[in-house]
């Protein structure tokens, strides 16, 4: 056949870069760009049939002889694929008849367009194959998923770190308010020695005063940041939790304080964390304090209302509330408008930095906290609490006002102590005695059941946190042991509840004197003469 | 530039200087996640203040930076997933120049707003390569020298490589090979 258009040969590898030329028997004679560029068997003088097997258009599925197929397909539109039979290599193309032979116009075809490790480079396809931008956009998405999947593992790994930075700083802040309370403690029981050994030492009595003062802002601060926090909110009874932790409130309240609750919504439940309604009083308790100079009564009331808090104006359902009123001189008014302030800069000296983290709190909640100052007559601040109806509240004895049993002298009673602290553990056993107990110091619980397994005591006052064992595991070992025993525990925490017994008593670090005395009193005198453990 | 450069210079300093560095830089920067993605294309001055910044917790001057990044950057791409394409490019340096062409002008057809250079190879004797790079920023000079330094070593190759000539957005590189 006469050639329409004549290629030159570097024009026919640019198109066809793995045409081979073969004679009529097959036999190679020249071989494309592809070929030439590497070591392959494709060079001149061997066999077609033995490099290659042979496939194309026709589907009769018969096998024909390779010379007779390339024969009959020789310039038509035919499509033939060569397989090589000894890598896996496949090429594609049409057949043409020239002098002495055929032309095979072949190209590669990319096994299922991947391009890793088949050592194809671009320049083994023609300039207009296009394969090339297939085979590098494949290429492309390929790099991107595996991208996509790193940034997947590093967020992944990046949340766990953050997990657990959030971890490791709320278990660092847990020690740093155990140990401050400790300190805290010290100086407190140190003023009181101080005091009682003639108070003349009154320069150094007020230095520690003011001290304590600060450590115990940064106590309450930190109490905040490592959030004290239950996970899970179950519903809680506001009377009940209110309730079993007056004692825990009183103790940060002076001597010359009264604190009274009258609570009359027995069965109301709220959705909050036990631990945070706590703390949220603790914090209103301790503000309101600050703004009672020469001490006064701190009520809290809780009662049930049809009226939501103004922010929650038109929302349905019922309300508890709890109503903390003091008679202190009242708040700076011009601090209260600044609560309805949405966006407020807050600093923590600030006159409404408690109230408006109430607020937070309460809000958070679904609720709300308002405050009402009267200057001079005092300040009521009134949290709004939604009812959660699903929950079911234990019945509770009736609404009472709790007072404290009135102080009594050791009366020779026998106090073990143990206090992991050293110098708090000192002061704390010198001041029993001072005060008339039998007071034995431990300081851990090994040492204490070993001071028990030698003597009787009549009280354990323990505290909470301690290395190895801690105050609570201590104080159910010795309860089971001595079923009379009364058990004080001594904590800057707030235990877990559920590890407590209900006729334990709580007493908060730092200690104040008062209460401790009043405790271990109301403790002696309580202890029944046998208690079913 | 794409976000394919942001990625290997924060693994080059996060080699170098280690992840609290990088960590700086991106906080000095307000780079996030959101500007290393491989195949978005950011503003270049968003690349220079990466660069820049990283400069200076090097201790480089900028243009020295660059060049030590152009050579990171092939060591990146071919140990990262892009290997393949790097490999698909060429296996000896006179292949993969003269294939770079085609191989940035199939990446970029998913890419619409990146802007490619060309890279020509005008001239070839035994030991000396002379090659032609366009392109329509400026600035980068010491970037393809360190590329063109990076790909030397990828491919076995030692030697040198230094400017012939300048010529509108046109510089000529010649790379001369100690092949013995
Ligand atoms: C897998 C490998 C590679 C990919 C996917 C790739 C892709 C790209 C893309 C998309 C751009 C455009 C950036 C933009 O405008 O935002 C670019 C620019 C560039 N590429 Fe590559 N490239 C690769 C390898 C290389 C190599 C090995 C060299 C070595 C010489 C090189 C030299 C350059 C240069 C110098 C630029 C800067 C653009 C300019 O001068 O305007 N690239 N590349």
């Amino acid at each position: 056949m006469k050639a329409a258009v004549t290629l030159r040969e570097s024009q026919l590898g640019a198109l066809f870069r793995a045409f081979i030329e073969v004679d009529h028997n097959l036999v190679v004679r020249t071989a494309g760009p592809f070929f030439a560029s590497r070591q392959t068997e494709v060079v001149p003088g061997v066999q077609l049939a033995e490099l290659f097997s042979l496939r194309h258009d026709r589907e009769d599925n018969k096998t024909y002889s390779p010379k007779r197929v390339i024969g009959e397909m020789a310039d038509t539109p035919e499509r033939l694929e060569l397989f090589c039979k000894s890598k896996n290599i496949r090429l594609a193309g049409i057949v043409f008849s020239i002098e002495g032979g055929f032309l095979l116009a072949l190209n590669i075809v990319p096994e299922d367009f991947i391009i890793e490790d088949q050592g194809l480079t671009i320049s083994d396809f023609s300039q207009i194959d296009s394969s090339v931008p297939a085979l590098t956009l494949i290429g492309m998405q390929r790099a991107l998923l595996a991208e996509a999947r790193q940034a997947a593992i590093d967020l992944a790994k990046a949340q766990a770190d953050a997990v657990e930075l959030l971890d490791r700083t709320e278990r660092i802040g847990r020690y740093i308010v155990h140990d401050l309370t400790n300190y805290l403690s010290i100086i407190r029981l140190n003023v009181a020695n101080l005091a009682r050994s003639g108070g003349s030492a009154e320069t150094s009595r007020s230095a520690i005063e003011a001290a304590t003062r600060h450590v115990s802002d940064l106590v309450i601060s930190l109490e905040r940041l490592t959030g004290h926090r239950d996970v899970e909110v179950q519903p809680i009874a506001v009377d009940h939790t209110i309730r079993a932790n007056l004692a825990f409130l009183e103790a940060s309240l002076p001597p010359d304080f009264t604190l009274n609750f009258i609570g009359s919504v027995p069965q109301a439940a709220v959705r909050v964390g036990r631990t945070e309604l706590i703390i949220m009083l603790t914090n209103v308790i301790v503000d309101a304090r600050g703004a009672m100079a020469d001490g006064g009564a701190i009520t809290i009331t809780t009662f049930r209302s049809a009226h939501g808090p103004a922010v929650r104006l038109g929302e349905r359902g019922e309300w508890v509330v709890i109503k903390i009123i003091h008679d202190g001189p009242g708040i700076d008014p011009a601090a209260v408008p600044n609560l309805h302030d949405p966006e407020p800069v807050i600093w923590p000296d600030s006159p409404d930095f408690v109230l408006r983290a109430v607020q937070t709190w309460a809000r958070a909640a679904g609720g709300d906290a308002r405050v009402t100052s009267m200057p001079g007559a005092g300040t009521d601040i009134c949290i709004h609490l939604p009812i959660c109806n699903d929950a079911e509240v234990p019945d509770h004895a009736a609404a009472s006002i709790v007072g404290l049993a009135p102080p009594r002298t050791g009366a020779m009673a026998r106090v073990l102590v143990v206090e992991d602290e050293i110098h708090a553990l000192d002061a704390i056993v010198e001041i029993l005695r001072m005060e008339g107990y039998a007071a034995t110091p431990a300081s851990n619980a090994a040492q204490a059941l070993e001071a028990l397994a030698a003597a009787e005591f009549d009280i354990l006052l323990t505290d909470v946190i301690m290395p190895e064992t801690s105050g609570v595991d201590l104080a159910h070992a010795v309860e089971a042991r001595h079923p009379r025993i009364g058990i004080v525990l001594m904590s800057g925490y707030f235990p877990d509840e559920s590890l407590l017994q209900p006729h334990w008593r709580m007493l908060r670090k730092p200690l104040d004197l008062s209460l401790l005395m009043q405790t271990l009193a109301a403790a002696h005198a309580a202890q029944a003469p046998v208690r079913s453990a | 530039m794409y976000g394919m450069a942001h990625r290997a210079l924060r693994q080059m300093m996060v080699d170098r200087l280690g992840p609290a560095v990088w960590a700086r830089i991106e906080r000095e920067t307000s780079t996030g996640p959101a500007d290393l993605i491989s195949l978005c294309v950011y503003d270049d001055s968003k690349t220079l203040a990466l660069i820049s910044a990283s400069a200076t917790h090097l201790g480089l001057p900028v243009d020295e930076a660059l060049r030590d990044f152009g050579r990171y950057w092939v060591r990146y791409a071919e140990l990262s997933s892009f290997g393949p394409i790097m490999d698909f490019t060429g296996q000896d340096l006179v292949t993969f120049i003269n294939n770079l062409d085609r191989m940035h002008r199939s990446v970029v057809l998913a890419m619409p707003d990146a802007r490619v250079p060309s890279f020509t190879l005008l001239d070839e004797t035994d030991g000396r390569l002379l090659v032609r790079y366009r392109s329509d920023r400026t600035g980068l000079e010491t970037f393809v020298i360190g590329l063109l330094e990076g790909l030397m070593d990828r491919l076995g190759e030692a030697g040198e490589v230094g400017v012939a000539s300048r010529e509108g957005n046109a510089i000529d590189f010649a790379i001369r090979l100690d092949r013995n």
